[in-house]
């Protein structure tokens, strides 16, 4: 089974949490101080100036619309991703010449810069639908891998169970196959949902789809807007931390409802 | 009955079963014998689990009742939540409860089995075998890690199932069998 990884910070003691609040302190005013010493705002903003930017940005409609246009087109590349790889995992780990001949195309997707990918989507599909792809592209073969680990990590004696006992398929996946596959479906959320941000957007920046939050980074950028270009890449860190903590709160919940049963 | 006739099972080049023949006949029929003479390869024979190298099995029901040597229980869920796995549409709260008050777990539907103790979550996988609907019950050291008063509720509650059924028992204990009211038989090395 796959470890799921970093301590839940609800578990961390008094002062291990007071240790990294100030360490989050201590690199903010680092670059504080840092932005002072330079003193050029175009090649380091101060923090407190990327602040006053974003919640500049957070009164603008437009702002809302970019942060929808991303979200959708993240929150759809990341399903369709989560699906394919689930079933095609699901393929695998019951035929395994299946998993020989997905293998090479695991490995490729795994291996191709994000950018060439974008560069080769933008000649198949139009700028909007890019970023789609691209996520479905770098969350498949992530989801695959981990689901494809945890089913083959499956207990062979509860299989003989539900197998003496009759359970039908739909109960075997729902409450034998599903508590089994939780530690590798969450590592498999959390690495594909914080990916899916940084590859989606880099995609909006080079297919420049109006009305995306690529698109007003490229736009900060062109016009060397530098505390714009800090306030956007804050937002889509942000949107991106959220993303992933809606999404594994969701899928923690359903668990531990169905653990409740 | 359940008719084995000179059943023969080899793992490799290891030689487990040598031309097995055993009658099993209605009510309870103990098997004991030395550790690694066959007796789990023999239930998992009987189980469909594994296939005879030689030799015949005849009159195994379609159903069969089962505990494991290992309890084989989801330990995320619920006491409750297994033994409806298991069961199905045929899972009666109420039945349950009776059962396992009779194990000496009274009011434990409701626990995650990952809080339970071995003996408990052996007197569960042992509840959800006694409370399957199928005419053969096969357990495998049903007994195995209960103290003496949880033994003899455990001997009671197999004894009340097996009625009208046939039961194999797999036990360390040959005195099991006059508890249960069964036939004993005992496998010997060859």
């Amino acid at each position: 089974m796959i470890s799921t990884g970093a301590m839940k910070p609800s578990n961390l003691s008094k002062t291990e949490k007071i240790w990294r609040v100030a360490a989050v302190l201590f690199w903010l005013l680092a670059w504080q101080g840092g932005a002072m010493l330079l003193n050029d705002s175009l090649l380091l903003v101060p923090p407190l100036r990327v602040l006053r930017r974003l919640f500049a940005l957070l009164g603008e409609r437009g702002f809302y619309a970019a942060v929808l246009f991303s979200l959708a087109r993240n929150a759809g590349g990341f399903a369709l991703g989560l699906t394919a790889g689930a079933l095609l995992a699901a393929l695998a780990a019951r035929f395994r010449p299946a998993e020989y001949l997905l293998r090479p195309l695991m490995v490729t997707v795994r291996s191709i810069p994000v950018a060439s990918f974008i560069i080769l989507a933008l000649v198949w599909l139009s700028s909007r639908r890019v970023s789609v792809f691209v996520v479905f592209l770098m969350v498949l073969p992530i989801v695959y891998s981990n689901l494809l680990e945890g089913m083959k990590g499956r207990s062979a004696q509860l299989e003989e169970m539900a197998r003496m006992y009759r359970i039908p398929w739909a109960r075997r996946l729902v409450f034998l196959d599903l508590p089994q596959l939780r530690p590798a479906l969450l590592s498999a959320l959390s690495l594909g949902l914080g990916l899916s941000w940084k590859s989606g957007v880099a995609a909006e920046i080079i297919g420049v789809p109006r009305g995306s939050m690529g698109y007003a980074l490229y736009q900060a950028k062109l016009y060397v807007d530098t505390p714009s270009l800090y306030a956007w890449t804050l937002a889509v860190v942000l949107m991106s931390v959220l993303f992933e903590q809606a999404a594994l709160w969701l899928v923690k919940r359903a668990f531990a409802g169905l653990e409740r049963l | 009955m359940i008719i084995l006739k000179d059943v023969c099972k080899a793992f490799g080049e290891k030689q487990v079963l040598q031309g097995l023949s055993l009658r099993i006949p209605e009510g309870v029929t103990c098997l004991t014998g030395a550790s690694g003479l066959g007796k789990t390869t023999l239930l998992r024979l009987l189980l469909g689990l594994e296939t005879p190298d030689s030799g015949q099995i005849t009159g195994l029901p379609p159903r069969i009742a089962v505990q494991f040597q290992e309890d084989r229980l989801v330990e995320s869920l619920t006491v409750g939540a297994n033994l409806r796995l298991a069961l199905g549409r045929a899972y009666a709260a109420d039945r349950a409860e009776r059962l396992l008050a009779a194990l000496g777990l009274p009011g434990c539907l409701r626990l995650s089995v990952s809080t339970l103790s071995g003996g408990m979550k052996r007197r569960v996988s042992l509840a959800r075998a006694l409370l399957y609907d199928a005419p053969l019950l096969v357990l495998d050291e049903p007994f195995q890690g209960l103290d003496a008063d949880t033994r003899r509720l455990a001997i009671a509650a197999v004894r009340h199932a097996a009625r009208g059924r046939t039961a194999l028992v797999v036990t360390h204990e040959p005195g099991d069998a006059a508890l249960l009211g069964g036939e004993l038989v005992r496998l010997e090395a060859q």
